[in-house]
């Protein structure tokens, strides 16, 4: 085999995906490119997310996730190809308060609590969730009237996830969201985000986990180089890499994701 | 935009640099300075002057240190967080000029007070309301400046950059030492300073009972070039955030 099975975004199969490929798409992604100087963080990338999906860009550091998410918000500009959300520009479906968001890392303020925190946030958006039912879901009840920069990484990391739902937007793009969390925590937020994908919300997550974008992503796009190596479900990643039934998902990673064995 | 500047107010309000610099500082100094630096024939006057000049250093000292948490805001990804939430980067520049309005008020009102009430300045209604005005508006092209180092300075860089500004600036406005003391070529160019506009505009007022026109004037030159620097700074930021 001398190239990966590109699994068409058009290509329905059996499942609950069927029932929304009608429906409007809330991510789409055509041909983006983008360069930083001599590094090409991105070379052609086509991607669509129909609402209601769970997304996995699932791929190595420096394989174009986070460039891949950075334009599909908007804060990074492709050189050439388009990023829609919900047939807008990014920035104007941000700004309509259609989009949660969390960074990779960082992104809350010094010397504010966490209520004083969310309560921001909420106001931002037009029809926000409830403060308490923020708290339950990232698991931070306790926690509102802590300083979020006296907190410990990983209830950090579960505040900037209750940043990104506050809002209860239709889509949610979330950067490597459990990388700080322990074994439970992790659990833990999975479970909120089964909640959320159970009421609709379309959900696109960055990782270099590969159980977590196997177990929880409707869909995996695995990433190397800036360009898309395979997509499918995890067992379709598998056959694409012609490995056999049953092999660990790391495997077929790892296959996909090293030039070598493609070129 | 009201909870933008909510919590904006707040997060500066526990900044220590803001309760050290725009609050605890000025009024310590001018406390000290009308008591013991002021020879006793020319307290009123003196008392009076210092009052301006450290009220004035008060209001600066808040608008550099909202300069200086900007950049901090940035190296915590703050402000790039902020570029994915709903609110615009136009009512995040105004929430944060706004913040820098705020956030001046008790540091000049803390001086004024001391000057009313331990010092015994007596200034008329009219000119106490003006001096007031002008000190609290004549913030602004400072808030510029401090917003535009922090926009295009790591947090250090920033720090190093306004607390130097904010000193040097106040040295040179002549609001720790009258600028008519100064040598020749000092004085010359403390007139075409920022500072020294913004400060000899309450100054005459509560002297000669009206505004200096070319004080007046200056502050309004300087006011472009740092609004200018501000939308360079914040242009910038957004584009290597």
């Amino acid at each position: 085999m001398s190239r990966p099975i590109e699994y068409g975004t058009a290509c329905p199969r059996d499942g609950p995906e069927n029932t929304v490929l009608s429906m409007t798409n809330a991510v789409v992604l055509d041909d983006v490119h983008k360069r930083y100087r001599d590094v090409t963080a991105v070379a052609g990338l086509s991607l669509t997310v129909p609402e209601g999906q769970t997304l996995a860009l699932l791929g190595a550091n420096g394989a174009g996730k986070s460039t891949a998410i950075g334009m599909l918000l908007g804060v990074v500009g492709p050189d050439s190809g388009t990023a829609r959300l919900y047939d807008r520009d990014p920035r104007q479906a941000v700004r309509e308060g259609r989009v949660g968001a969390m960074q990779q890392e960082g992104g809350t303020p010094p010397r504010v609590t966490v209520k004083e925190l969310l309560t921001f946030v909420r106001a931002c958006y037009p029809g926000p969730m409830p403060l308490a039912e923020v708290a339950a879901t990232a698991h931070i009840t306790g926690l509102e009237r802590a300083r979020v920069d006296r907190l410990s990484g990983g209830q950090r990391q579960r505040v900037r996830f209750a940043m990104a739902l506050a809002g209860d937007p239709g889509l949610l793009v979330l950067d490597e969201p459990t990388a700080a969390l322990d074994v439970r925590a992790r659990r833990d937020f999975w479970a909120a985000m089964r909640r959320l994908t159970d009421r609709g919300r379309t959900i696109v997550f960055a990782t270099h986990y590969l159980e977590e974008a196997d177990r929880y992503a409707d869909r995996i796009v695995v990433m190397g180089d800036g360009r898309i190596v395979a997509e499918g479900t995890g067992a379709e990643i598998k056959e694409a890499a012609a490995l056999a039934a049953g092999s660990p998902l790391e495997d077929a990673f790892l296959a996909l994701t090293s030039k070598e064995d493609w070129a | 935009m009201i909870a933008y500047i909510r919590l904006e107010v707040r997060k500066t309000a526990r900044d220590s640099g803001y309760v050290v610099m725009g609050l605890a500082v000025p009024v310590t100094m001018y406390l000290l300075f009308s008591t013991l630096a002021i020879p006793a024939e020319a307290r009123p006057e003196g008392a009076l002057w210092s009052m301006i000049g450290m009220a004035a250093y008060g209001a600066l000292g808040g608008v550099f240190s909202n300069g200086t948490g900007t950049a901090e805001d940035k190296s915590l990804g703050w402000m790039r967080q902020l570029r994915l939430t709903p609110i615009s980067p136009a009512r995040v520049i105004a929430g944060k000029t706004a913040t820098s309005a705020i956030i001046v008020v008790p540091a000049i009102a803390l001086v004024l007070a001391a000057g009313a009430f331990v010092n015994q300045v007596r200034l008329e209604p009219v000119q106490w309301i003006t001096v007031i005005a002008l000190l609290w508006a004549g913030t602004i092209p400072f808030s510029l400046l401090a917003l535009g180092n922090g926009y295009l300075l790591s947090p250090q860089n920033a720090a190093s950059a306004n607390l130097a500004g904010y000193i040097g600036l106040s040295v040179v406005g002549g609001l720790w030492f009258p600028t008519t003391n100064f040598p020749g070529w000092l004085g010359a160019a403390a007139s075409w300073s920022p500072v020294n506009g913004y400060a000899n505009l309450s100054w005459s007022v509560a002297f000669d009972h009206s505004p200096d026109l070319r004080s007046a004037l200056v502050l309004l030159g300087w006011f472009a070039v740092f609004a200018g620097y501000a939308r360079f700074g914040y242009l910038r930021s957004g584009r290597v955030v």
